[in-house]
C-alpha cells in the first residue's frame, strides 16, 4: 500500500500541480500526443465547401441559423488536457477532446435524433418549440440530412466529424491516454514513496 | 478546469463524489446558520440600509449641485447668464411634468441653449424632444442630439425617427418645417406616455431619484403606507412638501441662531423669521438690517440688466438663425456648383481624351509628314539634276530650303518634347541658320555659297563631283574622236576647231575645267557640252544618210547586171536573178516522237511538268 492515496483524477491533478509540477506537464505532453491525431483526423472531415449553398456564409443575412465555414468548424475541433468539471452525475474527465462550433454541432450530429428531420408544424403553428420544424419547407429537415454524410457510430457516440475519427482510431488514441495517466500516477507514487514530497513553490 | 459546450469526448472520466459531499455539507450548514441568519438580519439590514440612504443622499445631492453648476457656466459661456434661475425652475417643472430626470434635462437644456443661443427656444426644443422622445422611443437625450444637429443643418439623425419623408426631401427642408412636421407627428405622445403604467413608474422613479437616487422600493411602498398617500402622485407631492417643510425648519434654524449669537453683520442681513411653540408662545423676529432686497437700486439695476441681457440674447438669437440659414443657402449653392463643375470637368475629361485620340492620330500625321519631306527633298534632289536654267535652280533652291526649314521645325518639335537642353539649341541654331537661308533666297538675293551649302547638303557629292564631270567630258570627247576617226577630225582639245567630212567647220573649243568654277557655270559648261554633242549627232545622220544614198546607188548598179537589187528583197527587182533559201529538215520525225512521248507520259499520269506547274 502506498503511503500517498489519491482517489479520483481531480485529487491527481491537484496532488501533480502542487508537488510534482513536471509530471504534470510530461502528462499533458503525453495526453496531446495521444489525442492530437484524432483531433486532426477530425479536421479533416470537415468539407471545404459547404455541403448545401444555402447553407454557405454571405456577406448578409437576418437568418440566426449558423453558417457552414469550414474555417470556423476546425478552428472549433481541438482538445484539452486539463481536468474538466465534474457533470451532473458527478463524472470529472482528465481529457476532453471537443467540437465547440455551432455549425460544427450542427454538421456533427444532425440526423442523430431525428433522422428524417424533426416533425413539421410549420410557421403558422403556435408555441415556441424547437422540438418541431416551423419551416415553410416540410421537407427542410429531411432534405439537409440527406445532403450530410452518414452518421458514424463509435463507442463514445455518433457523429460525422469527432466520432467518426474516433471511431476510426479505434481506441488507440483512448489507449494511449490511459497509459500516459497510468504512468504518470505510478511515477507520482514511487516519487512520494521514496522521497518526501515538496509543495511547489 | 475546462469545460467546453458542444460535442465532447471525455477521457478518463471517473466519478468524484467530492462535490456531492460538499453540496451535502454545506446544505446542513445552510440549515443550521439560516436561523441565526434569520434573527441577524433584521436588526443588521435596517441599520445598514438606513446608513446606504444616507450616503446615497448626500452623493446625489452633490451630483446635482454640480449638474447645476456646469448648466449654469455653459449658459453664462453663451451669453445666457440671466436665464440660469428660469432654466433652473423651467427643469424643475419639467421634470415633474415629464418624469425625465433633472440629470438628463440639464445637459439638455445646456446642449439646445449652446445651439440655438436662445434660452426660449431651448425650452421649446426640450418640450418637443419630449413628445418626440416619447412617440419615437428613441431615449430623451438622443432625441434632444438629433433636434440639436437639425437645427445647423445636419438631418441625418431625424431618419431614425420614422417621418416618413427621404433624406433629399429632410434636406430640402428647413428647420422650422421640420419641427412643424414633429409636432404633427409626435403630438400628445408625451402625456399619453406618462399616462401609462410606464409613466407613472417614471414620476415614481424621478421622484424617488430626487428625495434620494437610491431609494429602495421595499422602503417607498413603507413611506407610501406610512404616509397614507393615495398612489404615487400622492407621495410625490408629500415628499416635495415635506423637504420644503424641512429645509424651512434648518433654514430658520439657522437664522435664529445666527441673529442671537452672530455679528453685528450677520445681524443686519437675516431676514425675518418666526419662532412658535414652547413656553414662551410664537414671536415675530423682525429683520434688523436690509431685509427687502428686491426693492433695493441695485436689485433693479440687476433686473433691467437682466432684461437687456434678454433681449440682446434673443437678437442675438435671431441673426444667428439668419446665418444659419445664409449657411444653408450658400451650402446648397456650393454643393450645386460643384455639381457643376464636376459635369464640366467629366466634359472637359472626355475633351482632352478626344485630343489625346486625336494627338495620337496627329503622330502618325506626323511621322508621314516627315516621310513626306524626305520625298520632297529626293524628288528636290532629282530636279536639280534636271534643272537647266538659273530661274529653275532658284525655284528648286528655294524649296529645298522651305523643306528644310519645315524639317528643322519638326526636329525643334521632337526636341522640346524630349526636354533635352542640348537638342533644343541645336535644333534652333539649325533652325535659323535655314530661315537666313530662306529669306535670302525669297528676297532674290541670291549667295551661291549659301545654295552651295544646301545643296552640298541634300544632294550626293559625286553627282556634282569635278572627277565625274571630267570623266563625263572625256567619254564625249572619246565618242566625238571616234567620230571623228572615219569622217574627219575634231579637236576639242583646244586650238582652232577642226573641219568634218561633211564641210562642218570651226567646232567650238571648249576649255578644261578647272575644278573652280561655280554651279552655274558648271551646269552652263554641261549644256554647251550637250549642244556640241547633238551637233555631231546631227553630222553623223546626215553622213549615214548619205552613206544609205551612196549603197542603193551601189545596188541599183548591180541589179543593172542581174546581181542584187535594192528591192530584191520584195520579189521586184531589177534583174531576172532570183536568189532563193532553202531549208531542209533533217530530223527524221525526231519532233513527233519527242511529242508522242510527252502524250504517253501524261496519259499516264507521268507528267513532266514542275510540281504546282498549271
Amino acid at each position: 500500500m502506498p503511503n500517498v492515496e489519491i482517489r479520483g483524477n481531480n485529487d491527481l491533478r491537484k496532488a501533480l500541480r502542487r508537488f510534482a509540477p513536471d509530471l504534470e506537464k510530461e502528462l499533458r505532453v503525453e495526453l496531446r500526443k495521444a489525442l492530437m491525431p484524432v483531433v486532426i483526423q477530425a479536421r479533416g472531415f470537415a468539407p471545404s465547401m459547404s455541403p448545401m449553398s444555402g447553407w454557405a456564409a454571405r456577406s448578409f443575412s437576418e437568418a440566426r441559423f449558423p453558417f457552414y465555414e469550414q474555417s470556423t468548424i476546425t478552428k472549433g475541433i481541438g482538445l484539452s488536457t486539463g481536468p474538466s468539471k465534474p457533470n451532473k452525475n458527478g463524472f470529472s474527465a482528465m481529457a476532453t477532446i471537443y467540437n465547440a462550433s455551432q455549425a460544427g454541432a450542427i454538421y456533427e450530429t444532425a440526423g442523430r435524433k431525428n433522422p428524417t428531420g424533426q416533425p413539421w408544424v410549420g410557421p403558422k403553428a403556435g408555441g415556441a418549440s424547437k422540438k418541431y420544424s416551423r419551416s415553410n419547407n416540410p421537407k427542410a429537415g429531411a432534405q439537409f440530412i440527406t445532403n450530410l454524410p452518414p452518421l458514424v457510430f463509435s463507442k463514445e457516440g455518433v457523429g460525422r466529424m469527432l466520432y467518426r475519427a474516433w471511431a476510426a482510431n479505434q481506441g488507440v488514441a483512448l489507449g494511449a491516454a490511459m497509459t500516459a495517466i497510468s504512468n504518470t500516477k505510478i511515477k507520482f507514487y514511487n516519487r512520494a514513496n521514496t522521497s518526501a514530497l515538496k509543495k511547489a513553490a | 478546469m475546462v469545460q467546453k459546450s458542444g460535442v465532447n469526448v471525455h477521457i478518463g472520466s471517473e466519478f468524484d463524489a467530492k462535490g456531492f459531499k460538499q453540496a451535502q455539507s454545506a446544505l446542513a450548514k445552510l440549515s443550521g446558520s439560516a436561523k441565526k441568519l434569520a434573527g441577524a438580519v433584521g436588526l443588521a439590514y435596517g441599520a445598514k440600509a438606513l446608513v446606504a440612504y444616507g450616503k446615497a443622499s448626500m452623493k446625489a445631492a452633490a451630483d446635482d449641485q454640480k449638474a447645476q453648476k456646469i448648466l449654469a457656466s455653459n449658459l453664462k459661456n453663451v451669453g445666457l447668464a440671466y436665464a440660469s434661475v428660469d432654466a433652473e425652475s423651467f427643469i424643475k417643472s419639467m421634470e415633474k411634468q415629464t418624469a425625465i430626470l433633472d440629470d438628463q434635462l440639464r445637459p439638455a437644456y445646456g446642449q439646445l441653449a449652446q445651439v440655438t443661443g436662445s434660452a426660449t427656444k431651448a425650452q421649446d426644443l426640450m418640450q418637443l424632444a419630449f413628445d418626440v422622445s416619447s412617440g419615437s422611443g428613441l431615449d430623451y437625450a438622443s432625441t434632444v442630439d438629433i433636434l440639436s444637429q437639425a437645427y445647423v443643418g445636419n438631418t441625418k439623425g431625424l431618419k431614425q425617427l420614422n417621418l416618413g419623408l427621404t433624406q433629399a426631401e429632410l434636406k430640402a427642408m428647413d428647420f422650422e418645417q421640420i419641427t412643424t412636421k414633429l409636432r404633427q407627428n409626435f403630438a400628445g405622445a408625451g402625456g399619453v406616455a406618462l399616462d401609462s403604467y410606464a409613466g407613472s413608474m417614471a414620476k415614481l422613479s424621478v421622484a424617488t431619484a430626487n428625495a434620494s437616487e437610491t431609494i429602495g422600493t421595499a422602503l417607498l411602498d413603507a413611506l407610501i403606507k406610512v404616509s397614507g398617500s393615495n398612489g404615487v402622485d400622492g407621495l410625490i407631492s408629500k415628499i416635495d412638501t415635506l423637504a420644503s417643510a424641512f429645509a424651512s425648519v434648518v433654514t430658520q434654524v439657522g437664522n435664529a441662531v445666527s441673529a442671537l449669537t452672530g455679528t453685528a453683520t450677520q445681524k443686519a442681513f437675516s431676514p425675518g423669521y418666526f419662532v412658535g411653540g414652547g413656553r414662551a408662545g410664537s414671536k415675530t423676529v423682525a429683520p434688523t438690517g436690509a431685509g427687502n432686497m428686491a426693492l433695493s437700486v441695485l436689485s433693479q439695476d440687476t433686473q433691467k440688466s437682466d432684461l437687456a441681457a434678454k433681449k440682446k440674447a434673443e437678437l442675438d438669437a435671431i441673426k444667428r438663425n439668419k446665418e444659419l440659414a445664409a449657411l444653408a443657402k450658400s451650402q446648397a449653392k456650393s454643393a450645386k456648383d460643384t455639381l457643376k463643375a464636376k459635369q464640366e470637368q467629366a466634359k472637359l475629361d472626355k475633351a482632352i481624351a478626344a485630343g489625346e485620340l486625336a494627338l495620337n492620330k496627329g503622330v502618325d500625321i506626323f511621322d508621314m509628314e516627315k516621310i513626306q519631306l524626305n520625298a520632297a527633298l529626293i524628288g528636290q534632289a532629282e530636279a536639280l539634276g534636271k534643272a537647266t536654267s538659273g530661274a529653275q535652280l532658284l525655284a528648286i533652291a528655294n524649296d529645298v530650303a522651305r523643306l528644310k526649314v519645315k524639317q528643322d521645325m519638326l526636329a525643334l518639335e521632337d526636341a522640346i518634347a524630349s526636354k533635352d537642353t542640348a537638342a533644343i539649341e541645336r535644333a534652333t541654331k539649325k533652325l535659323n541658320e535655314d530661315l537666313k537661308i530662306l529669306g535670302t533666297l525669297q528676297n532674290q538675293s541670291i549667295k551661291l555659297t549659301d545654295i552651295k551649302s544646301l545643296l552640298d547638303s541634300i544632294v550626293p557629292k559625286d553627282l556634282i563631283d569635278q572627277q565625274n564631270l571630267d570623266d563625263a567630258l572625256e567619254k564625249i570627247k572619246k565618242m566625238m574622236l571616234l567620230l571623228a576617226g572615219g569622217l574627219g577630225t575634231i579637236n576639242l582639245t583646244g586650238g582652232p576647231g577642226g573641219s568634218t567630212k561633211f564641210g562642218i567647220k570651226d567646232v567650238p573649243k571648249i576649255e578644261k575645267l578647272t575644278g573652280k568654277e561655280s554651279i552655274g557655270a558648271i551646269l552652263e559648261y554641261s549644256d554647251a557640252v550637250t549642244t556640241l554633242a547633238n551637233v555631231m549627232a546631227d553630222t553623223l545622220d546626215a553622213q549615214n544618210y548619205a552613206d544609205f544614198l551612196s549603197l542603193v546607188e551601189f545596188q541599183r548598179k548591180l541589179g543593172d547586171f542581174g546581181g542584187y537589187s535594192a528591192n530584191m528583197n520584195t520579189g521586184a527587182g531589177y534583174g531576172a536573178g532570183k536568189v532563193i533559201v532553202e531549208i531542209n529538215d533533217n530530223t527524221s520525225g525526231l519532233i513527233e516522237v519527242v511529242q508522242t512521248a510527252v502524250q504517253e507520259n501524261n496519259r499516264f499520269g507521268n507528267n513532266l511538268n514542275f510540281a504546282g506547274a498549271l
